[in-house]
């Protein structure tokens, strides 16, 4: 009596089995408006990058065809490498930082015996991620001015002499950009780790217990493990956010003092957009997308294991 | 086995669109340069009538001058009934960062405010104003009023060849005084360098942070002082062979170094912004303060003082005095659908109705000629010293254009980060000199 369902199921199958460009055909028109919107904006203007990098052009006048010299440029003139340099400064900051910093709220809001202390604790680091980092920086540079609250506190601790002009300091302008791209990263982290926390099973961290491990021991037992997922989504966000950051420094030190803060993204609408050079700027940004997909491709593919 | 071979097929199949995007943008690079459409020109005939059917110019400006701008709209539209002009305002950077792709635009304004020539006679982007100068009688301006937008042939040497500019108004740069901290110092207001840095020395001395402002602005200043001013000139005009690698440049470079060095400038003076040092000089955080008059106003409008301004004392006392100035200056594109009623109100800014509004709205020095009815000044004597000011300096031959506009990028991307440098002590006053010259001389290539 069950056949005829049965049946039918099998054969509508067979029927879509043999066909499989009309199988495909509704997927398929599905995807058409992101495909167009994505070849449109994002493919086609690519193409066009890699196109002028190979060219000297100031965007409006004759281009002049000049090979791979823009590239070569990219690579041994000693303000451009050296943006790339900064990147690498900026990791620490934008990834290392937050992603350690996180680990640990996580932990201790997770563990918080306070259902209220640990919401307010999850407010508070979320905060800046609601904040535009254009304005958060101007904020920033207020507090890190010669006059700033930073340099108030410490002169009324009575350590005035560490006192700087933090931004137009040489040594501190790097760093102290950084830090504001750790405040703005850290909130994301830990959040996306709190939920993460949430999934692992209760049973092992009670097990753990019963082994008698310290809380130490179950981090690295339990809690890290169990976040490997979160930890590469985490990674790879503020990894493209500090090689490709661009609104921060900008917005604090336009990539001064001299270029001790000067970033790849800033240098690239500089040269395209103040300096006329367009050609070196798509140069300099096809650099940069091939090293976001050197750091990002092998983190994709170490998640997907297992 | 279902999830691997998932894995290997979406991977085979990135690969594969990697693969064709690459050869799409070879493909797409092979298939001839970009960019070479040089507008047309020409099509207007040149008439300064203008007739009675209803005409819509379009002008771009930048939008801290929008009173000045809607002042001299208002005024213009009243004599030009014909003419309506629709203003449009956006931040001055990014104006002067747009301006060649507005410049080329098919739908390019009929004026728009330029700061710097760059590349745009180069690519033919600006109408000759030759005609418009002669028709409209412009050529019999001062020289120094025309100088800075007469650009020869290769599109670059300032100074002879075809007119391509005219400005709205000029603003200089020199020293907005705090006369009561002067007074409390109990110095009398400077004649020479020496002097000056004495004054600097007196105020640090007393705990003030002497002298605040633009650091790039100081060591052109300082050049011109040091009796540099032809050199100055040669090498902003962009004439053959101009190099700025002289003694005393490096002597500018040394003083301002020196001044920092001993406390004189603000510890963050190489990085703060005009506003800022504005805002604190106004507090009576400084004693000096050196930028543009277009802070005049704001001098004027605000409260303590009294206040004073001058400009940097020369070598030696009586000697020429010389200063950095700049017109507002206003250019027509090729691609204008209107030129001849662009023209027309570039014309009515240079007479009567409009300097009064440069003046009292802008607060800038007028162009064009004939004396200025300046009565109604009194109750701004700032702005009424920048004036005095300039007529004092025009008088000497003494009005250079700013060095930062010798190039496109010679601000952004060399005298500010290497004044930093300098300042910061990372690199000497020969090195700072050096850098200028070559970044100049690779952009002229």
């Amino acid at each position: 009596m069950s056949t005829p369902p049965a049946r039918r199921g099998r054969r509508s199958r067979v029927a879509l089995r043999g066909r499989p460009a009309l199988r495909r055909l509704p997927a398929l028109l599905w995807l058409l408006p992101a495909a167009i919107a994505y070849a449109t904006f994002v493919l086609y203007p690519l193409t066009q990058t890699v196109r002028y990098s190979l060219y000297d052009w100031n965007g409006i006048g004759q281009a002049v065809w000049v090979g791979a010299a823009n590239y070569v440029t990219v690579v041994t003139d000693p303000t451009l490498y050296e943006s790339l340099v900064h990147t690498i400064v900026l990791i620490v900051f934008f990834s290392f930082v937050p992603i350690t910093a996180g680990l640990v709220a996580a932990t201790f809001i997770r563990d918080a015996r306070s259902v209220r202390a640990a919401g307010a604790a999850r407010t508070i680091l979320f905060l800046p991620q609601i904040v535009p980092l254009a304005a958060a920086a101007i904020a920033w540079t207020w507090l890190y001015a010669d006059d700033g609250l930073i340099n108030g506190v410490l002169r009324a601790v009575g350590a005035g002499g560490l006192a700087r002009p933090w931004l137009a300091d040489f040594d501190t302008a790097l760093p102290a950009v950084g830090l504001v791209g750790s405040w703005a990263m850290v909130g994301f982290c830990t959040v996306l780790f709190l939920a993460g926390i949430g999934r692992i099973d209760a049973s092992l961290y009670e097990a753990a217990r019963l082994d008698g491990a310290s809380g130490v021991q179950e981090f690295f037992a339990v809690t890290l493990p169990g976040l490997r997922h979160e930890i590469l989504v985490c990674a790879t966000v503020t990894l493209i956010g500090a090689i490709a950051s661009f609104d921060l420094v900008y917005m604090m030190t336009g990539g001064g003092p001299g270029f001790s803060t000067m970033v790849p993204g800033v240098q690239i609408v500089r040269l395209a957009f103040t300096e006329g050079r367009v050609g070196l700027a798509s140069a300099l940004a096809v650099v940069l997308l091939v090293i976001v997909l050197l750091v990002v491709l092998p983190l994709q593919r170490l998640g997907r294991e297992r | 086995m279902t999830s691997m071979s998932g894995h290997d097929s979406l991977r085979r199949r990135s690969a594969l669109a990697a693969a064709s995007a690459l050869v799409t943008a070879v493909a797409l690079a092979a298939c001839g340069a970009p960019g070479g459409t040089t507008p047309e020109t020409g099509g207007v005939p040149v008439s300064t009538e203008i007739g009675p059917d209803p005409v819509m110019i379009s002008v771009r400006v930048n939008a801290d001058q929008e009173a000045m701008w809607a002042a001299l709209v208002e005024g213009f539209q009243a004599d030009y009934p014909s003419v309506t002009v629709d203003l449009e305002t956006e931040a001055f950077d990014t104006l002067q960062q747009n301006a060649p792709r507005y410049l080329a635009s098919t739908d390019a304004p009929d004026l728009l405010r330029l700061a710097a020539p760059g590349d745009t006679v180069v690519d033919g982007l600006l109408l000759d104003l030759d005609p418009y100068a002669e028709a409209w009688g412009w050529d019999a301006f001062p020289a120094s009023q025309l100088e800075q937008w007469t650009i020869e042939d290769n599109g670059r040497t300032k100074g002879t060849g075809t007119l391509y500019g005219l400005g709205a108004g000029f603003g200089l740069v020199g020293l907005y005084v705090n006369e009561a901290e002067l007074a409390a110092l109990g110095v009398e207001e400077p004649t020479t360098l020496d002097e000056f840095e004495a004054v600097l020395a007196a105020a640090h001395d007393a705990g003030k942070v002497a002298l605040s402002g633009d650091v790039t602005y100081l060591f052109q200043g300082l050049m011109q002082s040091l009796g540099a001013t032809e050199t100055v000139r040669d090498w902003v005009n962009n004439v053959e062979g101009a190099d700025l690698d002289v003694p005393a440049a490096v002597e500018a470079a040394e003083t301002l170094t020196r001044w920092h060095e001993e406390g004189y400038l603000a510890s963050d003076a190489a990085t703060t912004d005009a506003g800022t040092a504005f805002g604190r000089f106004l507090e009576g955080g400084s004693v000096f303060f050196a930028h543009g008059s277009w802070f005049a106003g704001g001098v004027d409008q605000a409260g303590g003082g009294p206040y004073g301004f001058t400009i940097l004392p020369p070598e030696e006392a009586g000697a020429p005095v010389a200063t950095m100035s700049a017109s507002n200056s206003m250019v027509i594109p090729a691609n204008a659908e209107h030129p001849n009623e662009a023209a027309a109100f570039l014309d009515w800014i240079q007479r009567d109705v409009g300097r009064q509004v440069i003046v009292d709205v802008g607060g800038l020095a007028p162009g064009g000629l004939g004396d200025l009815d300046t009565s109604a000044l009194t109750d701004r004597p700032v702005f009424a010293a920048t004036l005095a000011t300039f007529e004092r300096v025009s008088a000497d031959d003494g009005i250079v254009d700013f060095l930062g506009n010798a190039t496109a990028a010679m601000t952004s991307a060399t005298l500010v980060p290497q004044s930093q440098l300098l300042l910061g002590g990372r690199i000497s006053p020969e090195e700072f000199v050096a850098t200028l010259q070559a970044d100049y001389e690779a952009s002229q290539r």
